[in-house]
């Protein structure tokens, strides 16, 4: 078949592919604008239950305060022409979006029987759009509709940083923003951990963590993400599965490399943190819960 | 008177006893005892090449003392006569070292004659048998050797590789080279067709593109058609290579041991009887050494990938040819490959639905049988073939693909001669595979599509089933003055899309005078869609045939006896190509798509010398698709200039350089660069939305040079050879696409792997 030979040669590109080097930014590190996250809670509902839409937006010149409006829609492609209509809800955006009961009133009864007909689960998209720094961003999100939800997000609790402050190893967690000042000592590397509520132990290889970092917001400079599993060891202590499934990362205020001129700036770092799929069968198996979580990282030349 | 009979007697008495020394003398001689003369005394031996062992026979040699001369038998023997005593044996052979030696003539009790080994003034360790050189009507067609094949630069003993130095072929691919396909006048490399013997077969590399499965030396030579060939050729829409396993030498037992960088092979061939020879061939890629290497020299890339099973490859091969008689022979081959590598990557790498683990596992196998007869005119060659492969790509529960393959196949091809000016040429193909495929993947990437979103669907199977095709083809070479016609026509019935075709072909060639031949071709030439477009689940049942016009006219022209030139100019049309044809559903095809192909190709060539080979070949090709209500766009592999030039130059009998240059314009690409994107928070990433045009831009040519220097060592019994085979010496940058970041904010070229990594073969050889 000489489908086998497209097969090979990705399969070996993908792993080359790591190996060359790149002049892009690492993806990580986030410049212009872009929707990071869309978190619906619950992910998984029962029809007519209340569900909320939120989302993440980072980039160099992004804060969450700008997002004053996200037109959202919840529903099914459509046409009017041939009569099929799908769940539809437009509406504007402030802060955490709350889809009512109310929503369900406006959806035919009989039509949602009809979409659930035969099936166990109804998979709807969620879409989002919004104009945040002049640009036009647009995400998207699976609903699940189902008699039997059970999924839920997985939630961070906390952040815990931990960093070394001269002799002395800091450790702190629940903060949104840290400030480093060049005259009280600037660490080397700042450990972050993701601390997640209701996760047992070992079991953090069910979720997919995810950090970002923006472009400084005063400068040029940027931050570097090393998940070095030996070096978060080294921090955080051997056998650390947190290490191994990325719960950990140490961002290096040093440059790429670790020792360059300290990159002073200020970042806003993101965590989102997503249910893995991969140990599914099926479409059926799939878990689409997420949470997001942000704070900022100040590294002042002071 | 008494002193002088006194003086006369003492001189007498010397005389006596010189008489009884000379009586004994002749005594001792061995006597004849009925003739009563001396045993006959004889320079003989056999005359041998030095370092191949090849027999000279037929070959002139004298005694410089005497001027008595023999020649040599098939067996490399001679025998001269001559008087007891030391002789100075003179070997004059044109192509080798003058050879003169002291020899002692021997009776003919002498058990052993002695060996004499000659130096040739052009060393040669490969064996080339060519056992047939037919006049194919074929226009487009070029005929590779094997020592050419080996010895182009930049190729690394890669035979399947020269073909890429050939007018009209492009490759585009992060290997460079034969490896992930060719492009053949402006065709995807899924629309040409690769043959060993009479069978296609579905593997040609390791690893997608890392080394050929099929040893060098197992190979007699490489037919390559461009395009308006001949009807024996079906379920091919562009080009045809052919790869010709040869016969095992029949004269004696010999081999080699070749170790490169790259991996490490041997053969053993020779007679096993009268009839019978034998060649067996074995090789293992060293990928696994290296992987290691830089795993354990590079910390950070061992957190990014880590390897739980190396990449490893190995390979082998069995020829096996009877000679029932000269007209009556039978070949057998089987041809088995295996590789497999297991890693793990880091998180970032991974998507929501690929696993960190991700492992492939490969099985490759074939037996074939040639029974090639010949009775009066009629001449049959009759070739079936069982395989058995298995393909195990594992990324998840997800992400994995598992294909069973058995194949069963026939080919039948007869000739019959009606005249000298007439032959008939027919025959057929089945083709039955059982297949058993379980995957969960998704559709993939089609030729033309700026981006596929890879979760878009999901696509699970478990199928059992059989692919049936029967083909038959018949064509009528007639002869007749300067004209050579060749109508002909190829049938083919496809079991799984219900669909057949018929291809009505014609080729010319006419001779305008001695060193100028005109030719010209036309015919339909037609394939079934890929596997994935026409089988459900991936794509739709029942699709049609899809289909090229061929139409090609120019001309050979003999410069002199060494040098020759090929010019020619084509133009393809292409219509009923499978095309998606449903923006929301990747997995429904229509048979509506478009293309065309025009262009012209130059091809000068020196054939192959002792000391030299080489060619200069450039084209020029235009190739453009219409899809399903779009607008006419270029192919995404669409290279308008392609220039190569080869040369191999053997400086004496020791040293051997050779280089090629080439120059290659870019590919077309769709720009993606800051497209407003739809961000696809189920599995992290970023759909650009790209509603226009596709393929406008064009990414820039490379020049690229590779070398290659050959050294050999002749000892008596045996070769030894090392070569340097670099390629692309000066680092050019060879761009093949564009990459994106994550949300397509930022883009760079993506270069070909032999920009990245130095490609330097170093190899030594041994041949026996």
């Amino acid at each position: 078949m000489k489908l086998l030979r497209t097969l090979f040669g990705a399969l070996l590109l993908m792993v080359l592919a790591g190996c060359g080097e790149s002049d892009m930014r690492p993806d990580y590190i986030v410049k212009k604008p872009r929707v990071m996250a869309i978190k619906i809670t619950d992910p998984e509902i029962r029809r007519g239950d209340p569900f909320s839409l939120d989302l993440l937006v980072l980039g160099e010149d992004i804060t969450q305060e700008m997002i004053t409006e996200v037109k959202w829609r919840v529903g099914l492609e459509f046409d009017e022409s041939d009569g099929a209509v799908g769940l539809l809800g437009t509406t504007p955006y402030s802060e955490t979006l709350h889809m009512a009961s109310g929503f369900w009133d406006t959806i035919p009864s009989e039509m949602l029987d009809t979409l659930l007909q035969g099936q166990s689960y109804l998979d709807v998209p969620v879409m989002a759009e919004l104009t945040v720094g002049g640009v036009t961003l647009r995400g998207a999100k699976t609903l699940r509709i189902t008699e039997t939800p059970l999924g839920k997000n997985p939630v961070i609790q906390s952040i815990a940083l931990q960093y070394d402050q001269g002799e002395e190893t800091i450790i702190a967690s629940g903060q949104r923003k840290i400030t480093f000042k060049r005259s009280a000592h600037v660490p080397e590397t700042i450990a972050c951990t993701a601390i997640m509520e209701t996760l047992a132990p070992g079991e953090n290889d069910k979720l997919l963590f995810r950090w970002s970092v923006s472009t400084s917001k005063t400068n040029e400079s940027e931050l570097y993400v090393s998940s070095s599993q030996s070096d978060i060891e080294a921090l955080l202590g051997e056998g650390e599965k947190a290490a191994e499934y990325r719960q950990s990362v140490l961002f290096s205020t040093r440059g790429e490399e670790g020792d360059g001129p300290i990159q002073y700036g200020e970042y806003e770092v993101a965590l989102v943190v997503r249910d893995k799929k991969t140990d599914s069968s099926g479409r059926q198996e799939d878990r689409f819960g997420t949470d997001f979580m942000t704070f900022t990282i100040a590294i002042l030349d002071q | 008177m008494r002193p002088p009979y006194l003086i006369f007697f003492l001189l007498l008495i010397p005389l006596l006893f010189l008489g009884a020394g000379a009586s004994k003398h002749a005594e001792e001689k061995p006597t004849d005892s009925a003739s009563g003369k001396s045993a006959p005394s004889w320079v003989s031996g056999t005359v041998l090449e030095k370092g191949t062992k090849k027999i000279l026979r037929g070959v002139t040699l004298y005694i410089k003392e005497t001027q008595d001369q023999a020649v040599t038998d098939k067996n490399g023997h001679f025998r001269i006569q001559v008087p007891p005593g030391r002789y100075t044996l003179t070997i004059p052979v044109s192509g080798y070292e003058a050879f003169e030696q002291q020899v002692v003539a021997s009776g003919p009790d002498e058990k052993e004659a002695p060996l004499f080994r000659l130096t040739p003034l052009i060393a040669n360790p490969y064996k080339i048998v060519v056992t047939s050189k037919k006049k194919r009507p074929a226009v487009s067609s070029q005929t590779i050797g094997i020592e050419e094949a080996v010895m182009t630069p930049g190729n690394n003993r890669d035979v399947l590789n020269v073909v890429t130095n050939m007018p009209g072929v492009s490759s585009i691919s992060a290997f460079g080279g034969y490896g992930s396909g060719l492009v053949i006048r402006g065709a995807a490399s899924e629309e040409s067709t690769f043959f060993v013997d009479d069978h296609e077969i579905p593997l040609l590399y390791h690893f997608g593109g890392l080394e050929s499965i099929i040893e060098p030396e197992l190979v007699e030579s490489i037919e390559y058609d461009a395009g308006g060939f001949s009807a024996e050729y079906g379920e091919t829409l562009a080009g045809v290579v052919s790869l010709k396993l040869k016969e095992p030498r029949k004269d004696r037992f010999g081999g080699y041991v070749n170790v490169s960088l790259l991996s490490s092979s041997c053969m053993l061939e020779g007679p096993l009887s009268e009839k019978g020879s034998l060649a067996v061939s074995f090789k293992r890629g060293f990928i696994d050494i290296y992987t290691r290497i830089a795993m354990d020299m590079d910390e950070e890339l061992k957190e990014e990938v880590r390897f739980l099973e190396y990449p490893t490859y190995s390979d082998g091969a069995i020829l096996y040819s009877h000679q029932f008689s000269k007209r009556n022979t039978l070949k057998l081959a089987a041809i088995a490959a295996v590789e497999n590598t297991e890693l793990t990557m880091s998180q970032e790498e991974i998507s929501a639905r690929i696993s960190d683990r991700v492992s492939e596992d490969l099985t490759f196998s074939m037996i074939m049988a040639e029974w090639s007869i010949q009775s009066g005119r009629w001449k049959s060659r009759f070739s079936p073939l069982i395989g058995f492969n298995r393909f195990d790509v594992d990324a998840g529960s997800r992400a994995f693909f598992v294909l069973k393959q058995n194949q069963t196949r026939f080919s039948e091809k007869i000739e019959y001669e009606l005249s000298e000016t007439q032959k008939l040429r027919f025959g057929g193909r089945i083709v039955g595979d059982k297949i058993n495929l379980r995957s969960s993947l998704w559709s993939r990437k089609k030729e033309g599509e700026a981006y596929h979103n890879p979760f878009e669907n999901e696509i699970n199977a478990n199928n059992d089933g059989h692919l049936f095709t029967v083909s038959v083809y018949g064509m009528d070479q007639i002869t007749q003055g300067a004209w050579m016609v060749t109508p002909g026509v190829h049938a083919l019935f496809d079991r799984h899309t219900d669909q057949g075709y018929l291809d009505p072909r014609l080729l010319l060639k006419y001779q305008w005078s001695d060193p100028l031949i005109l030719k010209g071709a036309m015919g339909l030439y037609s394939s079934t869609p890929d596997l994935d477009e026409c089988t459900e689940p991936w794509g739709t049942e029942h699709l049609e045939p899809e289909r090229s016009l061929h139409t090609v006219t120019g001309f050979e022209y003999k410069i002199t006896s060494d040098i020759s030139l090929d010019l020619q100019a084509y133009y393809k049309k292409l219509f009923n190509m499978a095309v998606r044809s449903d923006p929301k559903d990747p997995t429904v095809y229509s048979n509506s798509g478009e293309g065309r192909i025009h262009g012209a190709e130059i091809f000068l060539k020196h054939r192959k010398t002792d000391r030299f080979f080489g060619w200069v070949s450039y084209s020029w090709s235009v190739s453009k698709r219409t899809d399903e209500n779009e607008s006419d766009r270029f192919f995404s592999e669409d290279i308008p200039h392609n220039l190569k030039a080869v040369v191999s130059y053997k400086l004496n009998g020791d040293w051997t350089l050779g280089g090629r240059y080439a120059y290659a314009s870019g590919p077309p690409y769709t720009d993606l660069l800051n497209v407003e994107t739809l961000y696809d928070s189920d599995n992290d990433q970023y759909i650009p939305l790209h509603d226009g045009p596709v393929n406008t831009d064009r990414l820039s040519g490379h020049h690229q040079v590779d070398l290659r220097v050959d050294r050999m060592w002749l000892f008596d019994t045996w070769v030894l050879s090392v070569y340097l085979d670099v390629r692309n010496v000066l680092r050019q940058k060879i761009y093949i696409d564009k990459s994106y970041n994550k949300d397509y904010t930022e883009s760079e070229n993506e270069e070909s792997l032999e920009s990245v990594v130095p490609f330097i073969f170093l190899g030594t050889k041994i041949d026996f």
